[in-house]
C-alpha cells in the first residue's frame, strides 16, 4: 500500500513540483515583494506597507479600479445575458444546427490580437460596420458613437468587444440546457405555464450552477482584463481604457516598481476574492443542485 | 613454443611504449581539432522586414572574424521597456550584447541595467567626435560610456502631397514653412462632409502618438524638456512647462478645437497597416516622415508627386529643427564586458561593412559620422533632407533616469488638453511637478542604495 503511495506520488511529481515551482513560490514571492522597493534589477529592499500607503494616493490607482469596475459590470452580465440567448437559440431543433453551434464557437479560438485589429475596424467611427449598422438604422450623425477615438465611447465599445466571446459560454449554457429533463417542461406545460414562466421557473433554475459558474469565471477574467486595452487603446484615450491590469503593467516594467505592482496585485486578489464570495453568499437562495 | 610465442605478444608496457613514439611521429601529420569558435549572443528589437538584413550582418561580421560566432534573437522594445531583457538580467541570463534605444539608457544606466563600457571604448581608439553628438549624448550617463551609438534617426522630415496642393490651389514648391503658412494650408487642405466627418486631412499634429507628437513639435516652437546635470540638479531638470513646449501644446488644442479631436482621430484610425495610412491613400496632404519609412513611400506610394522639407516653425521657434533618436548596443549587466563582444559592437557602429548595411538594406542613417554611407545618402535628394536635420539637429528626447515615466506622463498631458479641455500652461506645469518628483525618488533611491551608475 505503502510503495502505492510512492508511486502515486512519483507519478504526480511534475505536477507539484509545478505548481510548487511556478504557481505557489511565485505567489509567495509576490506578496514579500510587495513589502518591498524593487526596482527589478536590484534587490529587493523592505519597505513595510509603504507601497499600499502610496497606492491610497495614487489618482491613476482609483482611476484603473473605477474603469475596471465599469468594464466588468458591463461585460459579465451582458455577456451571460447575449451567452445565454444564443444557446436558446443553438438549443432549437433545426437542420445544420451543428454548423451554427461552430460558428457562434469560432471567434472564442480567433488569437485575441487577430480579433483585436478586427475589431478596430469594425468599432471605426466613419468606416466601420457597427457604425454603418447604426447609420441603416437611421440614428443621427450626432449621435453616432466615437468608439475607440472618443473617451466616453472607448469602454463601451470594449464591453461590446467582449460579446464578441459569448459563444464560448453560449456552449456551456447550451449542455446545461440539454440536460434540463424535457419532462419538467411536459408538466409545467400541463400546469399551464408559457414559454417565458417556463423560462423563468424551470430552465434557469436548474441551469443555475452553470450560470454562477460562468459568472464567476466571467467576473474574474473581467478584473484581469489587460490584452485588449494593451493592443487597442494602450489605455487611452485620456485614460479612459486604462484597467488595473494594464495600470499594474505600466508600474512594473515602464516604471521599474515591482513592489508597488506587486502590492496591486495583491489588492486585486482580495477585490477578486471579496467579489467572488459576495457573489457566492448572494446565490445560496438562487442556486439549485441536484439532489 | 614458448619462446615464440613470448616474441610474438608484446607486453602491455611495450605496446604503449609504441603507441606513443608512434603517436609523436604522425602527431604532426594527423589533422589538429579546430578551436571552439567564441559565440556571443545578441538581443536585436526590429521586426520581420529587416531580418535579410540582420542576416547579412552577421554572415558578413562572422565572415572577417572567423573565430567569433554570433547567434542573434528577437527581443521586444517598446521604447520603454523591455521585460525580456529585464528578467533575463535580474535572472543572471543576459546576452552579451544587447540593442537599447537612446532615451532609454539614462534611465538603463541608472538602475544598473548595463555594464560601463568606458574603459573600452577609451582602448578602441574611438572618439566621441567621431559619432553625431546627440547620439553620443544619448551613450553616456554621468560621465560614463554605456553604449556606442549605432542609428541616428533624425526626428522627422515633412513631406507633402504635391497634387492634393494643386487641387487646393497652393503652390506645390512652396511648402508652409512658418505655422502660420502651415495652419493656412490645413485649413485649404482638410475637408469635412455635412455630417462633420472629415474627408481629407492637411495635416495630423498627433500622427506620431502620445509624447514624440509633443518632443516635435515642442521643439520647433523653441521650447526645452530638460537641463542638463549641474551641481545642485545632479540628474538634470525637467522643464515640461518650458514657454516653447506650452505654445506648442497650445497650438495643437487649438487645431483639436477646431477639428474635433475625436474626428481627426477617427478618420486617422480608420486605416490600418504600415502601408494603409491616410497619406499614401491620397486622404492626407502632409505628414511627418520618419527615417526609416523612406521605403514605404518607394512601396506603397510609388507614383506621387511628393515633397520633401524641414519642419516648418513659429519665427520665434527653431528652423531648421528635429530631434535625434536611434539605437545603440550596450553590454547588459551580469556579463563581464568580452573582447568578442565589443569587437562586435564596434564593427556593428564603425565599420564600412556595416554602416553599409545599415544605410542601403536597413534604410538606416548611422550615428557613426565618419561612415562612407553618408557621401552618398546626403546626395540622395530625400534623404539628403534627413542628413539636413541631422547635420542641423541638437535635441534629443530626454537624458534622465525617469524617460519611461516622463514619456507616459506627458502623453497623458497631452490628453488632458486635447480631451480634457485643461490649459496646455497647467497640465505642463503638473507634468514638471510630477516628473520632478519621481526624478528626486530616484535620485534618493540611487544615493541610498549606491547601486546603478556611478555616483
Amino acid at each position: 500500500m505503502k510503495s502505492r503511495f510512492w508511486t502515486g506520488i512519483a507519478f504526480c511529481s511534475p505536477l507539484i513540483f509545478g505548481l510548487l515551482a511556478f504557481t505557489v513560490l511565485p505567489v509567495i514571492a509576490s506578496f514579500w515583494f510587495s513589502l518591498c522597493n524593487y526596482p527589478i534589477l536590484e534587490p529587493p529592499h523592505y519597505v513595510g506597507v509603504a507601497n499600499y500607503r502610496d497606492l491610497a494616493r495614487d489618482d491613476q490607482f482609483w482611476h484603473s479600479i473605477r474603469n475596471t469596475f465599469v468594464y466588468v459590470l458591463g461585460s459579465v452580465p451582458l455577456g451571460m445575458a447575449v451567452g445565454l440567448g444564443l444557446a436558446l437559440l443553438l438549443n432549437q431543433k433545426v437542420p445544420g444546427i451543428k454548423v451554427f453551434r461552430t460558428l457562434f464557437f469560432l471567434p472564442t479560438v480567433v488569437p485575441l490580437v487577430a480579433n483585436s485589429v478586427l475589431w478596430i475596424r469594425l468599432l471605426n467611427p466613419q468606416q466601420g460596420l457597427v457604425n454603418s449598422f447604426l447609420r441603416l438604422l437611421h440614428v443621427p450623425e450626432s449621435w453616432m458613437p466615437g468608439w475607440l477615438a472618443d473617451e466616453r465611447w472607448a469602454m463601451p465599445g470594449l464591453i461590446l468587444m467582449s460579446l464578441w466571446g459569448a459563444g464560448g459560454g453560449a456552449v456551456l449554457y447550451l449542455a446545461a440546457l440539454q440536460d434540463v429533463p424535457s419532462e419538467l417542461f411536459e408538466a409545467a406545460e400541463l400546469d399551464g405555464a408559457g414559454p417565458t414562466q417556463r423560462f423563468r421557473h424551470v430552465t434557469i433554475p436548474l441551469i443555475s450552477p452553470v450560470l454562477l459558474f460562468t459568472g464567476i469565471m466571467g467576473l474574474i477574467g473581467g478584473f484581469q482584463e489587460f490584452a485588449r486595452a494593451f493592443v487597442m487603446t494602450q489605455g487611452g484615450p485620456w485614460d479612459s481604457t486604462l484597467f488595473y491590469c494594464l495600470h499594474l503593467f505600466n508600474s512594473a516594467f515602464t516604471e521599474f516598481r515591482l513592489g508597488y505592482a506587486s502590492a496591486m496585485a495583491w489588492v486585486l486578489f482580495a477585490i477578486i476574492l471579496v467579489a467572488t464570495v459576495a457573489v457566492m453568499r448572494a446565490s445560496t437562495k438562487h442556486v439549485q443542485y441536484e439532489q | 613454443m614458448t619462446g615464440r610465442h613470448r616474441k610474438g605478444n608484446a607486453s602491455p608496457f611495450s605496446r604503449l611504449a609504441l603507441g606513443l613514439i608512434l603517436a609523436a611521429a604522425t602527431g604532426g601529420c594527423l589533422p589538429q581539432p579546430k578551436p571552439e569558435p567564441h559565440v556571443i549572443t545578441v538581443w536585436q528589437p526590429f521586426d520581420a522586414s529587416d531580418q535579410a538584413a540582420l542576416d547579412h550582418l552577421v554572415r558578413e561580421f562572422e565572415r572577417t572574424h572567423p573565430g567569433i560566432k554570433v547567434k542573434m534573437s528577437f527581443a521586444s522594445n517598446d521604447l520603454t521597456s523591455s521585460q525580456k531583457l529585464f528578467l533575463a538580467i535580474a535572472g543572471g541570463v543576459a546576452p552579451d550584447v544587447t540593442f537599447v534605444d537612446g532615451q532609454q539608457l539614462s534611465e538603463w544606466a541608472a538602475r544598473g541595467a548595463l555594464a560601463d563600457l568606458t574603459d573600452s571604448f577609451g582602448r578602441s581608439g574611438l572618439k566621441p567626435e567621431d559619432f553625431w553628438e546627440p547620439r553620443w549624448k544619448e551613450s553616456t550617463f554621468r560621465g560614463h560610456v554605456y553604449a556606442m551609438p549605432w542609428g541616428a534617426d533624425p526626428n522627422f522630415a515633412f513631406i507633402w502631397n504635391k497634387d492634393l496642393f494643386r487641387n487646393a490651389g497652393l503652390d506645390p514648391d512652396h511648402p508652409p514653412k512658418t505655422i502660420a503658412e502651415l495652419d493656412n494650408c490645413i485649413d485649404k487642405l482638410t475637408i469635412v462632409d455635412r455630417q462633420g466627418n472629415i474627408t481629407s486631412l492637411g495635416l495630423n499634429p498627433w500622427e506620431w502618438t502620445g509624447a514624440n507628437c509633443l518632443f516635435t513639435w515642442g521643439y520647433a516652437f523653441g521650447g526645452n524638456f530638460y537641463t542638463e546635470p549641474d551641481a545642485s540638479h545632479p540628474l538634470g531638470t525637467v522643464t515640461a512647462d518650458n514657454p516653447g513646449v506650452v505654445k506648442a501644446l497650445d497650438w495643437m488644442a487649438r487645431f483639436g478645437r477646431k477639428y474635433d479631436v475625436r474626428k481627426v482621430t477617427a478618420y486617422d484610425a480608420q486605416m490600418v497597416g504600415i502601408g494603409n495610412t491616410p497619406f499614401y491613400a491620397g486622404k492626407s496632404a502632409m505628414r511627418l516622415l520618419h527615417v526609416s519609412q523612406i521605403k514605404d513611400l518607394h512601396r506603397y506610394a510609388p507614383t506621387m508627386d511628393i515633397g520633401i522639407g524641414l519642419i516648418p516653425a513659429p519665427p520665434d521657434g527653431e528652423y531648421p529643427n528635429g530631434w535625434i533618436g536611434g539605437w545603440s548596443l550596450a553590454v547588459p549587466r551580469n556579463r563581464d564586458v568580452r573582447p568578442e563582444a565589443f569587437e562586435f559592437i564596434k564593427w556593428m557602429c564603425t565599420s564600412k561593412e556595416a554602416t553599409d548595411i545599415e544605410a542601403v538594406e536597413m534604410e538606416q542613417f548611422p550615428a557613426y559620422a565618419k561612415s562612407p554611407a553618408f557621401a552618398r545618402l546626403s546626395k540622395d535628394p530625400v534623404r539628403g533632407v534627413f542628413y539636413q536635420i541631422l547635420s542641423h539637429a541638437k535635441h534629443v528626447r530626454t537624458l534622465m533616469p525617469v524617460q519611461g515615466y516622463y514619456m507616459e506622463r506627458l502623453g497623458r498631458a497631452i490628453d488632458e488638453v486635447l480631451y480634457g479641455g485643461m490649459l496646455p500652461k497647467e497640465a505642463l506645469e503638473r507634468t514638471t511637478e510630477d516628473v520632478s518628483n519621481r526624478l528626486q525618488s530616484v535620485a534618493d533611491e540611487l544615493a541610498q542604495h549606491g547601486t546603478g551608475a556611478h555616483s
